[in-house]
């Protein structure tokens, strides 16, 4: 059985193309992370599925149903709202039976039902205290209490970290990850944070501009980006792109670059073709030195950014593109100093 | 920090002697003998108190320790019929302004709508506009509606002045409450059944301060009241009252029927004003 099957959607605002068109299906129990920047119609998308905003064409599929022109609690989801916004004028015990409210729950399923959440959220001590009297940790558990207690098919989550500080989000991660587990819901998860997407998502779609970049594991995502966009998105530091013309010539496949030609592996270039015309390296891809080797390309430091336990050189060309690597701390490179980046060909992508 | 906090309060207790005092002065002469009232100099406080006044201005006799009687104020007929009359007002007119200024503000704060710009100036126009310029043209349509001296009329007319100055309040106070509507919507709440199962509840300090300002505004009404209704047996406690200014002097009636027209009001505020702090520092949830 499918979860959640989206097929032809689309979305306008006026002339706005919010959604261009997007075909999806997220299989049962799976959680699956939109990931974008912002304005990229991951938000439309879920309010989309969620019913809060009408499709303009498409259908939208929850459990099998076709709920295209259902409205939100007929939809058979629960959703925690951005920062897991509850009623700031209701204890989160009153929150959480809002959720019911509307149902045909009765009294005695409702009473097991808001018990079991509150059981597995850990939430007794707050269930009297308004949402301002809550730390962000707890109404996040709230807000998910509200969500469980509907029995739903799909959560649909829209940022729900976003306002919180870095520890704090990190921890409930793991509690919104581990409970998706325990629970077995097909979750869809909006963020804009990479790292939240990678963390959480068995799927992520990679949205941008109204349309669909890539889906796939965290693993495809990273390793195998589909297109450009999902490649400079995903990993931090970004990826870095050499621009040049891509040739095949009598002694291999080669990126024509204002260095001069940087040669190309031959499975990478069989896979793109003549096409191409980027080059992309991550950081952890790239070494660099003092003298010149053979296809290295020159570069200025710029800045260093020490992480601990690594360290970021940002490289200027002459150009004043931006290149960075990832060394280890105790690299000896001054800013202002010229190197030479010597590129791993064997982990590169062509797009 | 402790030279600013003397100045600060010092400063605050200039402000609150400068408000308060001539308030004091005149309420404290209720509960003083008329010989002690006219006295010179007068007495700060009522050191013996005397309560002839307190009875007389609702129409009963009294006799003091000293065997001396004080009759019944002339006015007192027309002070309890002007409290009747000021209730119904400002009672009617603080109902009726939250019933329309309730879902208007909201609508205004909420939703995208045709013309809402042009509404909303036209809001801000009627708020602009001084209230005693529509006083001939009122007056002229209230005679020949037959409006004049009657409390429908006055409830009409303080309307005009509480719904738009309140709506305009009350928009940015909806606008800044958290945008619950998609987490209601979700729980199965239709538009009407947000606004009158969530919106409200939510918005209670709000619709409070609202209903403060428009019962405070209606009790308080003087010029208009004394345009349609002084004379008549709708006339409201404050055109009553200002009878006493140019009858012979009875400094004691005149103070006891200000402390009918304010003990209402102070009880209303009272009862209310966490509301007006609460208001101020409502702070959505992130």
């Amino acid at each position: 059985m499918s979860g959640i099957e989206i097929t032809n959607l689309r979305k306008s605002f006026g002339n706005v193309r919010a959604i261009k068109e997007l075909t999806l299906t997220i299989p049962n129990g799976v959680f699956c992370v939109f990931l974008g920047p912002s304005g990229c119609g991951k938000s439309t998308m879920l309010n989309c599925v969620a019913g809060l905003e009408d499709v303009t064409s498409g259908t939208i599929k929850i459990g099998g149903h076709d709920v295209t022109n259902l409205p939100p609690h007929a939809r058979d989801i629960a959703m925690v709202f951005q920062s897991s916004l509850l009623y700031p004028h209701l204890t989160a015990l009153q929150n959480i039976r809002m959720s019911l409210k509307n149902s045909d729950t009765d009294a005695v399923e409702a009473k097991r039902r808001i018990d079991h959440a509150v059981g597995i959220l850990e939430i007794a001590s707050v269930l009297d205290k308004k949402p301002s009297a809550m730390s962000g940790g707890q109404r996040q558990r709230v807000a998910m209490a509200k969500a469980i207690v509907r029995n739903p098919t799909a959560f649909l989550m829209d940022e729900p970290l976003a306002a919180l500080d870095a520890a704090l989000r990190q921890s409930l991660r793991l509690e919104l990850v581990v409970l998706q587990r325990q629970l077995g819901t097909t979750t869809i998860f909006v963020t804009h944070d990479q790292v939240e997407a990678m963390t959480l998502g068995d799927l992520i779609v990679v949205m941008n501009d109204g349309r669909v970049e890539q889906i796939g594991t965290p693993d495809e995502i990273y390793n195998n980006p589909a297109t450009k966009f999902v490649a400079g998105f995903i990993g931090s530091p970004p990826m870095n792109f050499f621009e040049g013309q891509v040739e095949d010539s009598n002694n291999g496949p080669t990126l024509r670059t204002q260095y001069g030609p940087i040669a190309i592996p031959r499975h990478l270039f069989d896979r793109m073709g003549g096409s191409a015309h980027s080059l992309g390296v991550r950081p952890q891809h790239i070494d660099i030195n003092r003298t010149k080797t053979d296809g290295s390309i020159p570069g200025t430091v710029f800045a260093i950014e020490n992480l601990g336990k690594d360290s970021v050189i940002i490289l200027h060309d002459t150009a004043g593109h931006d290149y960075r690597v990832l060394v280890d701390p105790d690299h000896g490179y001054t800013v202002g100093e010229s190197t030479y980046m010597c590129l791993d060909l064997s982990q590169a992508h062509l797009f | 920090m402790r030279r600013t906090s003397l100045s600060l309060g010092l400063a605050a207790l200039v402000a609150v002697i400068w408000t308060l005092l001539p308030i004091y002065w005149i309420l404290k002469t209720a509960f003083i003998a008329p010989v002690d009232a006219v006295a010179f100099p007068a007495p700060l406080w009522p050191s013996n108190p005397h309560f002839a006044a307190a009875h007389n201005i609702f129409g009963f006799g009294y006799t003091d320790a000293d065997g001396r009687e004080f009759l019944p104020a002339g006015q007192s007929k027309q002070v309890i019929n002007g409290l009747k009359n000021s209730v119904i007002v400002a009672f009617f007119v603080t109902v009726i302004t939250l019933l329309i200024i309730v879902p208007l503000s909201y609508a205004f704060a909420r939703f995208e709508f045709r013309g809402k710009t042009a509404l909303l100036m036209t809001i801000l126009f009627s708020v602009a506009v001084p209230p005693v310029s529509t006083l001939i043209p009122f007056f002229i349509l209230f005679i020949k509606l037959g409006l004049t001296g009657t409390t429908l009329g006055l409830i009409i007319i303080n309307l005009t002045i509480t719904v738009p100055f309140i709506t305009w309040m009350l928009i940015g106070y909806f606008r800044n409450l958290p945008a619950v509507e998609p987490l209601a919507r979700v729980d199965g709440f239709s538009r009407l059944s947000t606004l009158i199962f969530i919106v409200i509840p939510m918005a209670r300090s709000g619709i409070a301060v609202a209903a403060i300002v428009s019962f405070l505004f209606a009790w308080n009404e003087f010029v208009f009241a004394t345009q349609l209704v002084n004379g008549t047996p709708a006339a409201t406690l404050p055109t009553a009252v200002s009878g006493f200014l140019f009858l012979q002097p009875q400094p004691g009636l005149l103070s006891a029927s200000l402390w009918i027209s304010i003990i209402p009001a102070a009880l209303v505020a009272y009862f209310l004003q966490r509301h007006i702090a609460e208001m101020n520092l409502v702070e959505p949830v992130k």
